[in-house]
């Protein structure tokens, strides 16, 4: 797939490319050949400023967006792609290997002794050829990333810079720092295998390096040298050579088919192979040799080169792109393209892609007219391929700034999509918008951003077929988006299921800690970063985008309502009222609720979540009658109301931090064995290493903090504030009572406080609480879901509660009488309302087919009896 | 026999870089030469000189290179070594000598140098006394006086002078900003080739046991230099040469160094006849009897395609004349290590070191 524009105009099958490439401007006036036959220089276009004046206006200003980044160690000097995976060679004698659905790295290709200059992935065989520093060609199963051969030249040929497969010839040819070109015939290799490593450019006697110093000390070994190391070994026969095959370095080779009613006539392929000395060389193979057919000169080396039907364009160190007509070996057009070297070329549709040692891509149409240009990479581009996915084209760029990127270059093409995909690609597109907005709750200069984007997920589940509004809430605040999808397979269930997730986001500005910009989503290293990814968006797009599949072909076996709330993040506010008003509207008939709000434990293992704490806030103020004093002065007179904070707060705990209200711990529910049983198996998973008692702590026992303690008066040494006031909060469990709770606290306050007596006032301002919820991980939301998560992830979930608090879901259990369940999407690593929070890319993915499971299995629940669910 | 070292680089390098730091630098070879002519001599030690061009066109410096030689050996040359530490260039060439024609004294130090080029030679012509008559005759008057010294190597520098003039190129004005272009001084060179091959067959007639000539010569008008591979034999090996390029010249650890391959660029071009290091895969061989040229930051490599030449790349060229000659050294298995055959520097602790910190 790597290669599409290398196939002759017969050999494009698809569809969706023959519309790519559109009608072959080329040829579109009959007998004319596009353009005349003299060489047309354009005037230089500067790589780090604007177009100038005279310069013509870019056809299309359109620039590939960028789908994902991975950041390596070493800088990438090749590239190839195989229908799975992209492969990128490295300075670091690796070869990596790359996931191009999750974005995951998926394998490290070690063996070589040197640089990796150069691959080439031929799909129909699987097979992947590399190239490097050490002299050494080896070859790997792309499938199973294995090691086949390891080839090596009796020659001195020093680095090896291109390489190629020919299908037809079933053979390998690779260019060489020496000049020669050599081959390997694929078919008969293994007549040619050995273990005899003594031949090997690495352990060959060399005069030099096998010779003896003052005294016949041999030459040292450099310790720091990795030799390259192979398992079957080829040594090419002798006469596999064109030596000289330049008078340079050969830098870069190309496949090409001639369509059949060009002179060279007969349906054969032929080598292009292009060198320091600016000539491309143009090969045949005839009775198992290479014999030159044809040499073009161009004035400078021929870094790269890329074959577009008939045509060849070349990149030169000075910056120039030449096309040849491969029909009539005429240059026909030389085009000044970049300021420097033009590294590396690609091609794809009606496009080419160059890039250059600034780091600057440009794009041009087939007559090197100036699409776009933007700056891809902190240095040299050193490599370029475009790729053919299901319904997307990349280009990718590799690197001196040890960066891998993927560009998106679908929009280059008017090519025919379905109007709703559910693929991946999608989901990411429709994330990477869902995080544009700046939806940070509870703040009036982001109001706009909210309403945007509650309009925007309404709009979304409207076009995936949902029934969609949104659902205005008391004072005005950001409304709640419902959508539902309707059953609609032929054996659809009366199950009804409600989705509760909220889209505003932490406010991410003013830390300017983040690597990326928080509101513009980038794709890193398999993860993608950007405020909110993980905490909601991403999860709830998962759900969404899950429902809506199964929706558009038919399959939704059960009613999916969504309630994507806009106040998650500053206590659910007006929630509850808004959600009781439309209580019948939403749903009579939810079976389950289910969210997707928090987090693994680890980064390793799947979890879901069957409890969470409810909370309490409280503000505890102590004033005096008396302005604020000058501590000189009146020092010593009064009580001062700090003082009397402090010492309240301080009847709160005991001095090992147990909470001293009394009745406090009573109602805490006794641990059952089963739950028991869950803890241990979180612990007997090594990874993880927190203790039971850790763990209980932080989830089923409740907790007191003092958050922070305010004083009136500016800010210096002398003043005795008149006014302190200290922020609360508890976390309480299960059979905790919210009312009882804070109840008793506000009494046990008070009759402490009576008894400093103090002339100081009192007041305890109880904020906004929020029950605990405790699910029943027995209960079959659980079991279904814990079973989709087996099928995706291939273990089994650990059970977790976590120890934060989400308002909504006790309160819709009770409001739809439904038994919640939790399945956390990302990893502990997210950094949710953090800098730099992200999602892995695989959760994400993840995430959607387990809800796609869990929407198509979950059963109806039996109706109540006597109010107890069975 | 003699040891030389060409460095070009897109971006100046330190002298001590090439000269004194690397474990096989040009002053370890005049000491330690594992390719060296003589095992009865192992040590270059009749001298040596450095050559570099200075970066900026300076009007006041001219466009010739610096030339610095002495007949001291190089490893005993305090002087070498500071100027090595203080000196960057982007063009340089290297000499270590141990004579094989002429006597020790400074006129016969390579690099040779006139005008904007500057010449080194390491090998020998042969029975040069009987075809140093022809030399004489056929060169214009100018570069017939221009041979200060008594070796083959400058009269060679001479004769090339001579036919870079006969080209239409005058050697005694500037080279300019672009040089006089690397196709035209590869000619002159293939053309002195010719002359010295020509004269050695005219001269030699009746004797078929003559020994070939061994001409690896390397030319520079500051902007391309070109390095020949050259032997008049079919069946003999050329005296030894070796290239490596790549993106950057590192030491990773004091006195290691490595060429690193960050791109696929010639940032960085060494041409030499022994290796700078022991990391294999960072050398390439240049091809017996062929023609290597540095233009700009691009290595091009021609055969030299005469009667001497091998299409065939695996016809194996003997070492026997090269062995009797003592290019190759025998193998030899590691052994108790001795310290009485080294020079004075290494064997009293002296070396670089004392001269850096």
């Amino acid at each position: 797939m790597a290669w599409p524009q290398l196939k002759s105009s017969e050999a494009t099958p698809p569809t969706t490319l023959s519309m790519v490439n559109g009608p072959p401007a080329l040829f579109a006036e009959p007998g004319a050949k596009g353009w005349p036959l003299s060489r047309i220089t354009t005037p230089s276009i500067d790589d780090d400023g604007s177009y100038p004046a005279d310069a013509k206006a870019p056809s299309s200003g359109h620039i590939p967006s960028i789908v994902h980044r991975w950041q390596q160690s070493k800088s990438i000097l090749s590239l190839a792609a195989s229908d799975g995976y992209i492969f990128a060679g490295t300075g670091g004698n690796e070869i990596q290997v790359f996931d191009t659905e999750t974005y995951q790295q998926v394998d490290t290709l070690t063996g070589h002794g040197g640089s990796v200059l150069c691959l080439f992935v031929s799909t129909r065989k699987s097979l992947l050829f590399s190239g490097a520093s050490d002299s050494i060609l080896k070859v790997w199963d792309t499938d199973s990333l294995q090691e086949l051969y390891t080839i090596y030249s009796v020659f001195d040929i020093g680095d090896i810079f291109a390489v190629l497969y020919s299908e037809v010839f079933d053979t390998v040819f690779f260019g060489s720092q020496n000049a020669s070109i050599q081959w390997c015939n694929m078919t008969t290799i293994d007549r040619h295998t050995s273990l005899d490593r003594s031949g090997l450019p690495s352990n060959r006697f060399s005069k030099f390096f096998n010779s003896s110093g003052p005294g016949g000390k041999s030459s040292p070994v450099p310790k720091h040298t990795k030799l390259a190391v192979g398992k079957t070994l080829i040594e090419l026969p002798y006469h596999n050579v064109v030596p000289y095959a330049h008078f340079g370095y050969v830098y870069c080779m190309q496949i090409y088919q001639p369509p059949v009613h060009t002179p060279l006539a007969v349906a054969e392929e032929y080598i292009l192979s292009g060198g320091g000395d600016g000539n491309v060389n143009v090969w045949a193979m005839r009775n198992g040799t290479l014999v030159q057919v044809r040499k073009l000169s161009n004035s400078t080396s021929v870094l790269c080169m890329t074959v577009m039907d008939t045509f060849l364009y070349c990149g030169l160190t000075d910056g120039v792109i030449n096309i040849w007509d491969l029909d009539a070996f005429q240059l026909i057009k030389a085009m000044q393209a970049h300021k420097e070297d033009v590294l590396s070329i690609a091609s794809y549709g009606n496009c080419v892609f160059s890039g250059s040692a600034t780091g600057n891509v440009r794009k041009w149409s087939r007559d090197l007219t100036l699409g776009s240009r933007w700056q891809c990479h902190d240095g040299l581009i050193l490599s370029t391929i475009t790729v053919r996915r299901a319904n997307r084209n990349l280009l990718i760029t590799g690197g001196n700034d040890d960066s891998i990127a993927l560009w998106d270059i679908r929009d280059t093409f008017p090519c025919f999509r379905p109007d709703l995909s559910f693929e991946n690609d999608q989901l990411l597109a429709s994330l990477a918008t869902f995080v544009s907005f700046r939806t940070v709750s509870g703040s009036e200069e982001y109001l706009a951003d909210c309403r945007r984007c509650a309009t925007f997920l309404k709009s979304l589940l409207k076009k995936f077929g949902a029934v969609s509004h949104l659902i205005v809430t008391e004072n005005n605040r950001n409304p709640i988006v419902y959508g539902r999808f309707s059953a609609n397979a032929s054996d659809k269930t009366d199950t009804t299921v409600l989705f509760y997730g909220h889209y505003d986001v932490i406010d991410s500005s003013g830390s300017g800690k983040w690597e990326t910009d928080p509101h513009s989503m980038a794709g890193l290293n398999g993860y993608l970063y950007g405020r909110g990814v993980s905490d909601n968006k991403g999860p709830v797009l998962a759900a969404v985008f899950a429902a809506a599949e199964l929706f558009q072909v038919g399959k939704l076996r059960t009613n999916v309502v969504f309630l994507i709330e806009g106040e998650e993040e500053c206590g659910s506010l007006g929630f509850q009222a808004s959600v009781t008003a439309k209580k019948d509207h939403i749903g009579p008939d939810i079976d389950w609720i289910l969210l997707s709000n928090s987090y693994w434990l680890d980064d390793e293992v799947p979890c879901l979540n069957y409890g969470l704490r409810g909370v309490i806030h409280l503000t505890v103020e102590i004033n005096s009658d008396r302005p604020d004093l000058h501590s000189g002065v009146d020092g010593g007179i009064d009580r001062e109301p700090l003082m009397d904070l402090t010492k309240l707060l301080a009847k709160l705990t005991d001095d090992s931090g147990r909470v001293l209200v009394p009745g406090f711990y009573e109602p805490v529910r006794p641990i059952t064995e089963a739950e028991e049983r869950l803890y241990e198996q979180i612990g007997e998973n090594s990874s993880i290493g927190l203790s039971k008692e850790l763990l209980m702590a932080k989830w089923r026992l409740p907790s007191l903090t003092v958050h922070a303690i305010v004083v009136s008066g500016p800010p210096n040494q002398t003043i005795i504030p008149h006014k302190a006031t200290a922020t609360i909060s508890l976390r309480i469990v299960p059979d905790q009572d919210n009312d009882v709770v804070s109840a008793t606290l506000q009494q046990y306050l008070d009759s402490q406080f009576a008894s400093f007596k103090s002339r100081n006032h009192l007041s305890v301002k109880l904020n906004r609480q929020a029950d605990a919820w405790l699910g029943d991980p027995e209960n079959a939301a659980f079991k279904t879901l814990a079973n989709a998560v087996k099928e995706e992830w291939g273990s089994d979930p650990l059970y977790i509660r976590e120890g934060g608090t989400i308002p909504a879901v006790r309160f819709l259990e009770k409001a739809f009488d439904a038994p919640a369940a939790q399945l956390p999407c990302g990893q502990a690593s997210d950094h949710a309302h953090l800098d730099n929070e992200r999602l892995r890319v695989v959760n994400l993915y993840k995430a959607k087919n387990i809800w796609r499971r869990a929407f198509d299995e979950l059963p109806s629940r039996a109706k109540k009896v006597n109010g107890v669910e069975t | 026999m003699c040891r030389f070292l060409i460095f070009k680089g897109r971006d100046p390098i330190l002298l001590a870089h090439l000269l004194t730091r690397p474990e096989h630098s040009i002053i370890n070879q005049s000491y330690d030469s594992r390719l060296r002519i003589d095992t009865r001599r192992p040590i270059n030690g009749d001298g040596f000189g450095v050559g570099y061009y200075t970066r900026e066109a300076d009007p006041e410096l001219g466009d010739g290179p610096c030339v610095f030689c002495a007949t001291t050996p190089a490893w005993n040359n305090m002087n070498l070594a500071r100027l090595a530490e203080k000196t960057k260039s982007s063009m340089v060439f290297a000499h270590v000598r141990a004579s094989t024609a002429g006597v020790l004294s400074e006129t016969n130090c390579h690099p040779f140098t006139f005008r904007s080029l500057m010449f080194m030679h390491n090998g020998q012509i042969a029975n040069f006394q009987r075809i140093k008559r022809k030399f004489a005759s056929h060169m214009k008057d100018e570069y017939f006086l221009f041979v200060q010294g008594g070796t083959d190597s400058e009269w060679a520098f001479a004769l090339f002078l001579d036919c870079l003039d006969k080209l239409g190129v005058d050697p005694s004005r500037p080279a300019g900003i672009n040089g006089f272009g690397h196709e035209i001084i590869r000619k002159a060179m293939l053309r002195t080739i010719q002359y010295i091959k020509d004269w050695s067959k005219q001269c030699s007639e009746g004797e078929p046991d003559e020994e070939p000539s061994l001409l690896n010569f390397a030319v520079t008008d500051g902007k391309s230099v070109i390095v020949t591979r050259y032997i008049t034999s079919r069946t003999e090996e050329a005296a030894s040469l070796h290239f490596s390029t790549g993106s950057k010249f590192i030491e990773y650890e004091p006195g290691q160094y490595k060429m690193e391959r960050r791109d696929r660029r010639q940032d960085v071009i060494l041409v030499a006849s022994e290796p700078l290091t022991f990391e294999r895969s960072d050398w390439v061989t240049v091809p017996t009897n062929s023609i290597l040229t540095i233009n700009k930051q691009t290595v091009l490599l021609h055969p030299i395609m005469d009667e001497y030449y091998q299409a065939d790349p695996s016809v194996p060229r003997s070492s026997n004349f090269a062995a009797s000659r003592g290019l190759v050294s025998p193998i030899v298995e590691p052994q108790a290590h001795t310290d009485v055959n080294l020079p004075p520097l290494e064997r009293e602790g002296r070396r670089r070191l004392s001269i850096t910190v």
